[in-house]
């Protein structure tokens, strides 16, 4: 939520929008792209990392963790729309739901193949996601 | 410690069976990148699907080689039309999202212990090369000498290698006049701008498709080619780092050139194998010359991949563009 209020009110989240519409005209206009840049990686890794801390405080983790992960976080992303916070909350909250409730129907082995299956499903019925505005996907 | 050992060594390597179907892989991406622009991070999706048809068709159900192999291809073809239809009409990072992320359930489902009935679980398949193995030529085993310089291969690898080098050759030739024809000229035109493509009424949805369906059928070769050089498929074999070597491959020879993969593939290969035999023999026990305080046998084979990164970030930062590559052609996302 902190991020939302980041990205959508403050001078840095105005910024950071606007390289990723259009850096060259960001640039025109006197933003600093080079350090917007760094700024969204540097924080973005961050946030990640504080992703992988609690999800080694409660699940435990090997070196395969990021592969395992990664396609359900995929879903969820897309799912809730690209460009959105509230959309990926929300993404996340419905595919991590419906990934382990799906155990009860087919083998745990596929629940992989089901995000799959949710990520190519929403790409091709509302490639925004729930909440994504439609001109931003290109 | 012997430095002709290594050079042997890493020669054998440079142009053998693994570094193949690395070759065949890259030159399907460099059609998705180097040409079309396409971000595809899943080409291990290709190969696997291809691959899997021919070792499952022949091992499982004993379906004709040549019929796994053509099924191969329209698996390949099918794959990329899967992937292609949600996402190609959209921005270039949805692309990557789906295709590496296809990559890794596709790689799960074939690895799926419920599955090992028709896909053999994590082992997966082999005993399907007898078709391919009756058609090789050669009995005793081929190589080079040059005075004390001699590198030999088993016939089996080397008619791999034959195989393998004689489609890179038909494949690189067929890039090369596809690249200059009208239609390669659109592909290029779509990678520097896509809107003004379209603005010229050109369809670039279905240029892209074309070209994703392409790469992906280069993709489907190098996959049997991987089946062919290890006689077996596995889902270990079509992990992720297998998509980003060929990545590597690819930038590292530079993108948009028809030798580009080839040349990359042939220095990539000879260098991460002669490093691992120089590490290999510089910690070996009793002849060291890097002290086991600093490295002991078991670190040195995963070494290389930590100069294999390093070679990769300062190739990103002194020469984008590969060895062979043009920076004004390859100026994608320049800001």
């Amino acid at each position: 939520m902190l991020v939302s209020i980041v990205v959508t009110r403050t001078r840095l989240g105005k910024a950071t929008r606007a390289v990723a519409d259009n850096p060259a005209l960001a640039a025109s206009s006197g933003i600093n792209v080079d350090r917007v840049v760094t700024l969204v990686w540097v924080s973005g890794t961050a946030l990640a990392g504080l992703g992988g801390i609690m999800f080694g405080l409660t699940q435990g983790f090997d070196y395969q963790v990021g592969y395992k992960v990664l396609l359900l976080m995929f879903a969820a992303v897309i799912l809730g729309g690209l460009g959105t916070i509230w959309g990926v909350m929300a993404g996340s909250l419905i595919v991590g739901l419906a990934v382990e409730e799906s155990a009860l129907f087919v083998s745990a082995e596929f629940k992989y193949a089901l995000a799959l299956g949710v990520l190519i499903i929403v790409l091709l019925v509302r490639p925004q996601g729930l909440l994504g505005r439609r001109e931003r996907i290109g | 410690m012997s430095w002709l050992d290594v050079l042997t060594g890493a020669f054998e390597q440079g142009i053998g069976p693994t570094a193949v179907y690395f070759c065949l892989a890259a030159i399907g991406l460099n059609i998705h990148f180097g040409y079309t622009g396409l971000l595809n991070f899943g080409q291990a999706a290709f190969m696997m699907v291809a691959a899997y048809c021919l070792s499952s068709f022949v091992s499982t159900w004993d379906i004709n080689f040549w019929i796994g192999i053509i099924t191969g291809l329209g698996a390949a073809a099918v794959l990329a039309l899967l992937m292609g239809v949600p996402t190609l009409r959209l921005r270039a990072d949805y692309l990557a999202i789906v295709t590496i992320a296809g990559a890794e359930a596709i790689r799960q489902i074939l690895g799926a212990a419920s599955l090992s009935e028709y896909f053999g679980g994590q082992t997966g398949r082999s005993g399907f090369v007898t078709t391919y193995q009756s058609l090789n030529p050669f009995d005793s085993s081929i190589g080079i000498s040059i005075g004390s310089f001699e590198v030999n291969w088993r016939p089996y690898d080397f008619f791999v290698m034959l195989t393998g080098w004689s489609l890179v050759v038909i494949c690189s030739v067929v890039i090369f006049l596809l690249a200059r024809s009208p239609w390669g000229r659109v592909l290029k035109a779509i990678r520097e701008d896509e809107d003004a493509v379209r603005s010229l009424g050109k369809n670039v949805y279905s240029y892209k498709m074309q070209a994703l369906m392409i790469g992906g059928l280069i993709g489907a070769l190098a996959g049997f080619m991987s089946a062919f050089a290890s006689a077996s498929t596995a889902p270990s074999d079509f992990a992720t780092d297998t998509t980003f070597f060929a990545w590597t491959i690819l930038l590292l020879g530079g993108a948009a050139r028809v030798l580009g993969p080839i040349a990359g593939t042939i220095i990539f290969w000879f260098f991460i194998s002669g490093l691992e035999l120089f590490f290999i023999k510089a910690t070996l026990p009793g002849e060291e010359i890097i002290p086991e305080s600093i490295m002991d046998p078991n670190q040195a084979s995963l070494v290389r991949l930590i100069v294999l990164g390093l070679v990769l970030m300062l190739l990103m930062i002194y020469r984008p563009q590969g060895i062979f590559g043009d920076r004004r052609e390859l100026a994608i996302d320049g800001r």
